[in-house]
């Protein structure tokens, strides 16, 4: 196997680009996590250390439980072994320091876009005044390019602008992680471009950047956004391959999809996500229709 | 901007609706019809429609009257049905030792049609109007209640992430997502225990009222007054489906979101 090493190998690193995760603040550490639904094996052993500051995209196919990791990431499961550690803290319950973007429901469809994110300010800051409130929702919609939105209800507006309104909230929460459990999924791909720039933009930025963990099953927008890609096996899910994403700074976006770099790595993640599929079907272990890749 | 759509509410119009203006048209031709061609032996039992509207006309100042009357028993019942079975719906349907102390009572109490409390409430209670309020109370509680808790337990679990992660605690969590994703729900229990109320309103009012709707209808019938009679059945099912009518106003209104 050449290019990307399997995890019992060190962690590939293409082009040697930026210092390694050790030297860095950690942010979040997944130490041995095993979780199960319904008595069925859904993450095995799982590790990962995620340095501050850090673009993480988790890759895998439907049914590899990255969804399941991005929930114990949050919060709102608990795994059934080991032990997941935020900012040095066990993690036992949802909390404002980790932020969640989900595929299209993370608005209260009751509320209007400005008393949305008006919940989350409330949350991030307490005791400001309802007008103070507003105003500090109006300038995040303004951040995520709703200006002049606030009042719509999420049922006016297109997914694409739910989703921003989402990611919105999610900054003025103020939460230093931000979770997003395949944010652009259900958008069509202009508007997936489209706000997968906004988030390159956004977690560029100084004043809202923040350590992320991205899940997706599309490879072109892990190699994308991601600094580093998490690629997962599924049946049980492990990860299978850590990949440090060698292209610098401020992506263009054609450029890269052009690049044999790019290409190369594509196709690694393609050959790796056979393997594994190999590898269940010589152990026996996959029912067919179970385990369909992307 | 490109990315808005554009959802059109509208509904079209032209001959949808004819329909069931044709069946009043038919029903009144009916009548009409069936009260002065045919050889009917007691004519003052059928009154024909233009008697009957006179009989509306003439009797509208005490219709009115009673209606007033029978208001201020239906909407105190009412609203307090509505105000405590919503909230301890909410609260049964979201805590789960609250629901299960609660459960098995409803499941034996709600079935319970709320007509026979009627001649007890009238014996126990000091008077007439408190006794039709409490009976409206009851019979428009349990639909409420019922879907208020269903409502309760069954809200989506996307909200309930969305909740934690936006830090709620208990309370809050109640009230700003429990609560409105609960809502169709009890706006479905409230229309069935507005009928609900005004059958039970009515018919308190035929056992022990000196005025109101039920009582003008009885009131008539005792003295063989058929066309006030008529008329006072008719009035009543207008008054009814007004309020209807202006629960499914308000409904619209605030479930503006439900789509």
């Amino acid at each position: 196997m050449s290019g990307i090493n399997s995890l019992s190998e060190s962690t590939f690193d293409v082009n040697g680009r930026k210092g390694s995760v050790d030297i860095k603040r950690i942010a979040l550490s997944v130490e041995q996590v095993s979780f199960a639904y319904d008595a069925v094996l859904v993450l095995k052993d799982i590790n990962l250390t995620i340095a501050e500051g850090e673009f993480i995209a988790v890759l895998g196919p439907s049914g590899c439980g990255k969804t399941s990791l991005l929930r114990l990431l949050a919060g709102l499961e608990k795994p059934v072994s080991g032990k997941i550690l935020h900012q040095g803290a066990l993690i036992t319950g949802p909390n404002i320091t980790r932020g969640v973007v989900f595929q299209d429901y993370s608005l209260f469809p009751w509320l209007n876009l400005q008393d949305n994110l008006a919940l989350a300010i409330n949350k991030a800051r307490k005791g400001l005044a309802r007008a103070e409130r507003k105003k500090i929702a109006e300038e995040y919609l303004d951040l995520v390019g709703l200006q002049g939105m606030a009042l719509k209800h999420p049922y006016e507006i297109s997914g694409g602008m739910r989703q921003r309104a989402a990611i919105a909230r999610s900054l003025a929460l103020g939460s230093p992680l931000l979770l997003m459990d395949e944010p652009f999924g259900a958008l069509d791909p202009v508007n997936r471009v489209r706000l997968q720039d906004l988030l390159v933009q956004l977690c560029r930025s100084t004043t809202t950047g923040r350590t992320v963990v991205f899940v997706t099953h599309d490879v072109e927008e892990a190699l994308y956004l991601g600094d580093r890609v998490i690629v997962l096996g599924t049946t049980p899910g492990r990860v299978i391959a850590e990949i440090k994403v060698p292209f610098e700074g401020q992506r263009q976006r054609y450029d890269l999809f052009q690049s044999s770099e790019f290409r190369k790595l594509e196709e690694q993640i393609s050959a790796l996500y056979h393997e594994d599929i190999e590898r269940q079907l010589e152990a026996g272990s996959v029912v067919s229709g179970e385990g369909a890749l992307i | 901007m490109t990315e808005q759509q554009h959802y059109s509410a509208s509904h079209k119009k032209g001959f949808k609706g004819f329909e069931g203006v044709l069946l009043f048209v038919v029903l009144g031709l009916s009548w009409q019809l069936t009260t002065t061609m045919l050889p009917l032996s007691n004519t003052s039992l059928y009154p024909t429609p233009a008697v009957t509207f006179k009989a509306l006309l003439d009797s509208l100042p005490e219709l009115l009257k009673g209606t007033w009357s029978s208001f201020l028993i239906l909407v105190p019942g009412y609203l307090l049905a509505v105000v405590l079975g919503a909230l301890w719906g909410i609260v049964a349907g979201s805590v789960g030792w609250i629901h299960r102390a609660f459960d098995p009572f409803a499941k034996v109490a709600a079935p319970i049609p709320p007509t026979v409390y009627i001649p007890y409430a009238i014996a126990l209670m000091p008077t007439f109007r408190v006794s039709a309020i409490l009976v409206v109370f009851i019979g428009a509680f349990w639909p409420v209640f019922v879907n208020a808790a269903a409502g309760a337990a069954s809200v989506p679990l996307h909200y309930r992430d969305n909740a934690g992660i936006l830090g709620f605690g208990r309370f809050e969590y109640m009230r700003r997502v429990v609560f409105p994703a609960a809502l169709p729900n009890i706006f479905s229990g409230m229309a069935v225990g507005l009928a609900l109320a005004f059958i039970l309103l009515t018919v308190a009012e035929l056992f022990g009222a000196n005025q109101g709707l039920g009582r003008f209808v009885q009131y008539y019938a005792d003295y063989a007054d058929y066309p006030r009679m008529v008329a006072g059945i008719l009035y009543t099912g207008m008054v009814t489906f007004a309020a209807m009518a202006l629960l499914d106003f308000v409904k619209r209104r605030v479930l503006f979101w439900v789509r």
